[in-house]
């Protein structure tokens, strides 16, 4: 009975995962939400640093944990291969991806002047991406 | 009531608040308040109630029979319940201590910004010290009132201005607007989970034998249990609002443990950030310990061994080993590079499984004259016991089906 | 007290505490040695702890046993009184009970403040 259930399990958990290599509208949208979050939570640490609110070991650190999560999804956008009708809107968030990831890394370092600048870059870049991720559902 | 209880009964109260919140409250509040805003406060109330009441039957059948509950399983279930209710417990104490451990070792390099594999083994060393050198009271209070520092969400979510009128709203069960039911229900069974893990009951039962508590206490337990985890609600409360404020407009949604930090510090600046990092640190290593020493109570107390931080560890070298095992083992897990958070989901999910096997041997020890004399269960902790039961029973079927259906919550 | 009394007494305290004459935890009834039980007067010889008294517990305890060493056999006389807990009379050294934490005591013990 046990091995029955784990057996049930594995099978559901397989069919999770792989699906071929075209991207679909569902996963796209995801990506889209997961670098709007990235752009958005930069955005708002910008802010912080803007008004004196954070510390730079923590500012160096989570920019960093956020730099990381934004390239792994231009790394998988980067790669991937849209179902017909979803090449132009993969290759924009390809881009956004692109210009996220730089702006996250730049973001460790940045300093009070320069943190405006990438406050309205990563929150423009979180619109968009909204904007993507909504024209898909 | 003299001074001295008066300060027994405070002390005890903010261990429990300071204790309450571990990385998977962490982990499930703030997410939840990140896509339902503050629709789901009214789950933390019905866990809350949930853990006061079991562990209010764990402090009473220390107290009356001085053995803590999972002593008693075995001779109360039988020799098969027993054992799988160990190694059910077991495995979920690894996996929650291997979270925790993580935990602290990314609160660890929030603050000083070193390298994260080598904050790993030193966060296991500051726990084992800790809990080696540190007798039990000690141990409690210090990772309790540190934890208090995490009061910090609490000032900032009253500093971020919510909108009140929808904060009370959010404490009226009903349906949900935005957002999947699959989703919203994925998180009433994490949110219950987190806020009813087995290894607080049990630690707080064995807890309860290590303080030496007699009948006299019966009423500093019902006390502590009542005040000490309402007030570490709202902590949770203050999490979820705190990211329904902050994160839900903005689409953030919260997948790194320094994430939730973020509010108090735009609500409160350096300060608030520190103050957020230390109690997050400081609940989530008191968490650690308690895990530990859960597996290891529970270890020694199937087999009969001698067990307690009250005696030598060499003494009871075999529950000394074994607390110090799972230090071990939760520092291989942790190394592997699997991602905290995502072990945290897995832990809490899992713990949901295990709750009716771990909650069930409670009831029926606490129901027992045998060992409990006159102390039995009354008529309201049988009810609200039996009710929690059923409703543990209901997530326990759902969990994994609710865990697989929605990718783990993202839908 | 019969024989009997004696054996009903036993049977209800399969997988309770024991506890040994200086009041320390020295591990749980594992399985008990009963004599005569087909033949109407039945008595309880001892019990069985540790190690692999488990071998009548299921499939489980088969393996648990194989992978233990040999139980140790508390003669009933031992016993002092029967609660929740078994209280034995001697101390669990003269018994050759809690072995367990003997052998590993010298390991523990190389930590400072054991």
């Amino acid at each position: 009975m046990k091995w029955v259930l784990l057996l049930g399990v594995l099978a559901l958990l397989g069919a999770g995962c792989g699906g071929g290599g075209k991207l679909g509208a569902k996963t796209l949208s995801q990506q889209a939400r997961s670098l709007q979050s990235d752009a958005a939570e930069g955005a708002l640490l910008a802010e912080d640093i803007f008004s004196g609110r954070t510390t730079r070991v923590y500012t160096r650190q989570h920019s960093a944990d956020l730099h990381k999560a934004a390239s792994q999804v231009e790394a998988s956008l980067k790669t991937a291969k849209a179902t017909p009708g979803l090449e132009g809107k993969l290759r924009r968030l390809e881009a956004i991806a692109t210009r996220v990831s730089t702006e996250l890394e730049r973001l460790g370092h940045a300093s009070k002047g320069e943190a405006p600048a990438l406050r309205r870059e990563l929150q423009a870049a979180a619109e968009a991406s909204q904007k993507i991720g909504e024209g898909l559902k | 009531m003299s001074v001295k209880n008066v300060l027994a009964v405070a002390l005890g109260i903010m261990s429990a608040i300071g204790g309450f919140v571990d990385i998977g409250d962490l982990v499930f509040n703030t997410q939840a308040g990140a896509i339902f805003g503050f629709q789901l406060l009214w789950v933390v109330v019905i866990g809350v109630v949930g853990i006061i009441v079991y562990s209010e039957m764990c402090g009473r059948v220390s107290a009356v029979a001085q053995r803590p509950v999972f002593d008693l399983v075995r001779e109360r279930t039988g020799f098969g319940a027993g054992l799988a209710t160990l190694a059910a417990s077991e495995v979920v104490n690894l996996m929650t201590c291997a979270a925790e451990v993580g935990g602290v070792a990314i609160c660890f390099q929030l603050l000083s910004g070193l390298p994260y594999r080598l904050l790993i083994p030193l966060a296991v060393l500051a726990l084992a010290v800790s809990s080696w050198v540190l007798p039990f009271r000690w141990l409690e209070r210090v990772f309790g009132y540190l934890g208090l520092s995490m009061l910090a969400f609490a000032v900032a979510a009253i500093k971020l201005h919510p909108d009140w009128g929808h904060v009370a709203h959010g404490f009226v069960p009903g349906s949900h607007s935005g957002g999947s039911l699959m989703v919203y229900l994925y998180f009433v069974v994490g949110l219950l989970g987190a806020a009813m893990t087995p290894y607080e009951v049990y630690f707080y039962s064995s807890g309860a034998v290590e303080d030496r508590w007699g009948v006299k206490e019966l009423r500093l337990n019902e006390v502590t249990a009542m005040i000490g985890y309402a007030l570490g609600g709202f902590l949770s409360f203050a999490l979820m609002i705190v990211a329904g404020v902050l994160f839900l407009p903005r689409g953030i949604s919260p997948q790194f443990l320094g994430t939730p930090a973020l509010t108090a510090e735009h609500a409160l600046g350096q300060v608030g950030l520190l103050l957020a990092l230390v109690g997050i640190l400081f609940a989530v290593g008191g968490a650690a310990v308690e895990t530990s020493f859960a597996g290891a109570y529970n270890l020694a107390q199937f087999f009969g061994w001698r067990w307690g931080k009250k005696e030598r560890p060499a003494a009871a070298s075999r529950f000394t080993l074994s607390w110090l095992a799972i230090f071990a083992l939760a520092l291989l897990l942790v190394m592997t590079g699997y991602d905290p958070v995502k072990l945290t989901e897995y832990s809490v999910i899992f713990s949901v499984v295990a709750l009716p096997l771990t909650y069930l041997p409670i009831l029926l020890v606490a129901n027992d004259h045998a060992y409990m004399g006159a102390n039995v269960n009354g008529k309201l902790a049988n009810f609200l016991g039996v009710l929690y039961f059923g409703l543990i029973l209901a997530i326990a079927v759902a969990a994994i089906p609710l865990m697989l259906l929605t990718h783990g919550g993202q839908g | 007290m019969s024989k009997v009394t004696e054996v009903d007494i036993a049977l209800s305290i399969l997988d309770h505490q024991l506890v040994d004459g200086d009041g320390e935890n020295c591990g749980k009834v594992d399985d008990l040695e009963i004599t005569g039980l087909d033949g109407g007067s039945p008595e309880v010889v001892e019990i069985i702890v540790g190690g692999n008294a488990w071998r009548f517990r299921g499939r489980l305890g088969r393996l648990a046993a194989r992978l233990s060493g040999n139980a140790v056999h508390v003669p009933w006389p031992e016993v002092d009184s029967v609660t929740s807990v078994v209280t034995l009379k001697r101390p669990a050294a003269e018994l050759r009970l809690n072995r367990g934490d003997d052998r590993w005591a010298s390991l523990v013990g190389k930590l400072p403040g054991s």
